[in-house]
């Protein structure tokens, strides 16, 4: 597209030396590209695996190659068949792949990660368009994939270290009995790979936002929404918020760029919403957990809150010509 | 009066530019001075082989423009046309420097703004050959006598651009002299209110600045947020009083006169040193110069020399006429230092329509940062599939094409290039509406 212009030479005007090349403005970039967020996010996730390898053992590692190589091989059988080059940027498939593998129990065999991955990114990304265009996000697609499909699998809970077989504390919550606040800080409870330590996804999370490659709004939506809810219908906000996959849902899923909305307060809403659906699934519905479903659900609304909470320019504002 | 922040903006501290003292050069060897003004041509009043000193008048206006003088003694080898910044050829008078640094006597000066009477400013604004250049270049003269009431004169102290630092260098080495040219120009308009626009980042120089304020002076300090473009005209007095100063439109129809640092200080020098404008403050950046900084840069420096002169490193594939985001990339390196260079940036990878560009990730981040609240995503999209009415509906005429979207974008989106091709598009329609419309209208 550039274009390529020779120096004039006019009227003695002689001009020599390389060729400048013209285009319109800007001329710089702001420093936060698109693979230096997905750098960063991946980058973010690190703690929360560290932690997980800590906790399960290796075969979190495995778990998490596993879904990332599912999500990489849909990209590429996709690029196939729609005669791209096969091999893209690896960015979006790691961070699928990453998140999925995080929200999977410990003890699942290493073919539910990669099918589970492989459905999601084939199926809610790729047959949308590619990495952009999907609406639905591909992990969260892939991990209800799993669950309806492999439901058996879906509930390898093991305990820490020992890695024996054991309830998660949104269950034992629900049955009356959830462990002490400082167990689910520390994070040393049952429960997916990366929605248990606390201080690691803080950790992450921290970095999103303090590199703004996520916005602070859908997570503050998302978690004053699941406190308040927590504190009106069961007294203990904090272990609403550090119980099961909250945390990580609103630092890792509600921030995601192409699945939420594309104004600032949208975002906000999108927090608000998937808060309030995760709450309703957790208190009143048959699972104990629903952070993919709420997901999911305010995703199919993301047109509708960008229709309401669209910027509109200034009235009065007359165009001058 | 309720203020208003604008919406939105691009950080300028994300790229700082070069912020030390103000550097001066050795005169050129060659200078090419343009002959074109806004609307007009100059009469050239030097020949071919003529010699001249150091502020000769080299060229008068023969209307409503200003004259231009020799930065530096020379010889004149051609006057004739040369190749300007916006790719036309304007007439332009070669000179070329004998390095006598011999100069003509400077003007009688004022030791205080308030003695010349509003006339003597304005002849003299006019005699020095000074530019509004906030006003696209118009001669200072004329803002200094407007036809309608002004209420308040603001000197636009936060035009800030990520990398541009040639008018902060100068509120911060030589404020003395642009206080000398402001306070004379709130006295030519008779604005009984005045206002100094600082940006946050130049929050330390409150104390120095309000120290040499008088209980006379009537001018207040203002602090706006470090955001570019919140130095435009429309977000300026937004934020400073509440104003809304339509798309397009002068602040002059809002009782309000705005000039910009460089303009101030050229009148100071005028006024007190009855000196002429002949050189301007540059910032010179990018991986194509090895001393990148805010040079003092004879109007007419061709840009090549100046390269040479900021230690020229590589090869230079992009120079920038002005500003990152607002600026224009230059097809040669001949073409002269004007009024209005603000800064010229050199690149050995060039970057417009260089930086890949992939799907967009609807981040929304074009929208967050438009300080005109539109949504550049969807803009672009209608710019694309050439639905121009589509475009106008959302706004595209109010895009001010400051570029915070396109610099924003993570993935390299052409957006205000598209939106700008949506404009051109759209007013061509209507022009071509108008041309074909029947010339009888009725009024009612």
């Amino acid at each position: 597209m550039s274009t390529q212009t020779t120096t004039a030479a006019q009227d003695g005007v002689t001009t020599q030396g390389p060729t400048l090349i013209i285009g319109p403005a800007p001329y710089v970039h702001a420093p936060l590209t698109r693979q230096a967020i997905l750098a960063v996010f991946i980058t973010a996730v690190v703690p929360v695996l560290g932690v997980a390898t800590y906790f399960f053992g290796w075969r979190a590692l495995g778990v998490a190659v596993a879904a990332v190589a599912g999500a990489y091989g849909a990209e590429v059988v996709a690029h196939w068949a729609r005669q791209r080059s096969l091999f893209g940027s690896p960015g979006p498939a790691l961070v699928t792949g990453l998140v999925l593998a995080l929200a999977l129990p410990p003890a699942v065999p290493l073919w539910i990660p990669f099918i589970g991955a492989f459905f999601g990114v084939l199926v809610a990304q790729e047959l949308f368009g590619g990495y952009g265009y999907q609406i639905f996000h591909p992990a969260m697609v892939g991990w209800v994939f799993l669950v309806i499909s492999f439901p058996s699998f879906m509930e390898g809970w093991l305990e820490p270290f020992e890695l024996v077989t054991a309830a998660t504390p949104l269950s034992q919550i629900r049955a009356g009995a959830g462990p002490d606040l400082w167990t689910l800080f520390a994070g040393t409870t049952a429960g997916a790979l990366g929605e248990t330590s606390v201080p690691a996804i803080l950790l992450g999370g921290l970095l999103l936002l303090v590199t703004r490659v996520a916005d602070w709004r859908p997570v503050v939506g998302m978690l004053g929404t699941v406190a308040l809810m927590g504190w009106v219908f069961t007294g203990n906000p904090l272990a609403e918020l550090m119980a099961g996959a909250a945390l990580f849902g609103a630092f890792f899923v509600a921030t995601d760029p192409v699945t939420t909305p594309l104004t600032r307060w949208g975002r906000f809403l999108f927090g608000v919403g998937v808060g309030l659906v995760m709450m309703v699934i957790r208190l009143w519905a048959s699972r104990p957990e629903g952070v993919a479903f709420a997901i999911l659900f305010m995703n199919s609304l993301v047109p509708l809150v960008n229709l309401l909470t669209r910027p509109r320019p200034k009235k009065g504002a007359t165009a001058g010509a | 009066m309720r203020r208003r922040r604008m919406p939105g903006g691009v950080r300028t501290g994300e790229l700082p530019g070069p912020l030390g003292p103000i550097l001066s050069l050795a005169d050129p060897k060659r200078l090419i001075l343009a002959c074109a003004q806004p609307g007009h041509q100059l009469n050239p009043l030097v020949k071919k082989r003529e010699r001249v000193v150091g502020g000769q008048r080299l060229a008068e206006p023969n209307g409503e423009g200003f004259p231009i003088y020799a930065p530096c003694a020379g010889t004149v080898t051609d006057v004739a046309p040369a190749l300007s910044s916006t790719g036309d050829f304007v007439l332009a008078i070669f000179l070329e420097n004998d390095g006598s640094g011999e100069t003509a006597p400077a003007l009688p000066g004022w030791d205080d703004p308030t003695d010349p009477t509003p006339e003597a400013i304005r002849l003299r604004a006019l005699e020095a050959g000074i530019p509004d250049v906030a006003r696209g270049g118009i001669a200072l003269a004329r803002s200094l006598a407007p036809t309608t009431p002004i209420q308040t004169v603001v000197l636009n102290g936060c035009t800030t651009e990520p990398l541009v630092q040639a008018e902060r260098v100068l509120l911060h080495h030589e404020w003395e002299t642009v206080l000398f040219g402001f306070r004379a120009a709130i006295r030519a308009i008779g604005a009984p209110e005045a206002i100094v626009a600082l940006s946050v980042a130049d929050r330390p120089l409150v104390g120095t600045l309000s120290q040499s304020l008088t209980e006379r002076d009537a001018i207040t300090i203002e602090i706006l947020p470090d955001r570019y473009p919140q130095g435009l005209e429309r977000y300026l007095l937004a934020a400073l009083r509440g104003v809304d100063l339509p798309v397009g439109e002068d602040p002059a129809t809002v009782g309000f006169a705005v000039f910009d640092v460089t303009t101030m200080h050229a009148l100071g020098r005028a006024l007190r040193d009855g000196q002429p404008f002949t050189h301007r403050v540059v910032t010179v950046a990018g991986d194509g110069v090895a001393r990148p900084g805010n040079y003092r840069v004879p109007l007419g420096m061709p840009l090549g020399a100046l390269m040479e002169a900021a230690g020229r490193q590589g090869t230079i594939r992009q120079l920038v006429w002005g500003g990152p985001l607002s600026g224009t990339a230059v097809a040669s390196e001949e073409i002269g230092v004007c009024a209005n260079t603000r800064a010229v940036l050199a690149y050995q990878q060039p970057v417009s329509f260089e930086v890949p560009t992939t799907d967009c990730i609807r981040c929304g981040r074009c929208i967050d940062v438009c300080p005109e609240r539109l949504s550049p995503i969807y803009l672009a999209r209608y710019a694309e599939h050439k639905r121009w009415d589509e475009a106008e509906a959302e706004g595209a005429l109010l895009c001010s094409s400051c570029g915070a979207c396109s610099y924003v974008c993570p993935t390299g989106r052409p957006l205000v290039q598209s939106i700008q091709l949506a404009r051109y598009e759209i007013l061509r329609q209507r022009e071509a509406e108008r041309a074909s419309q029947p010339k009888e209208v009725a009024v009612p």
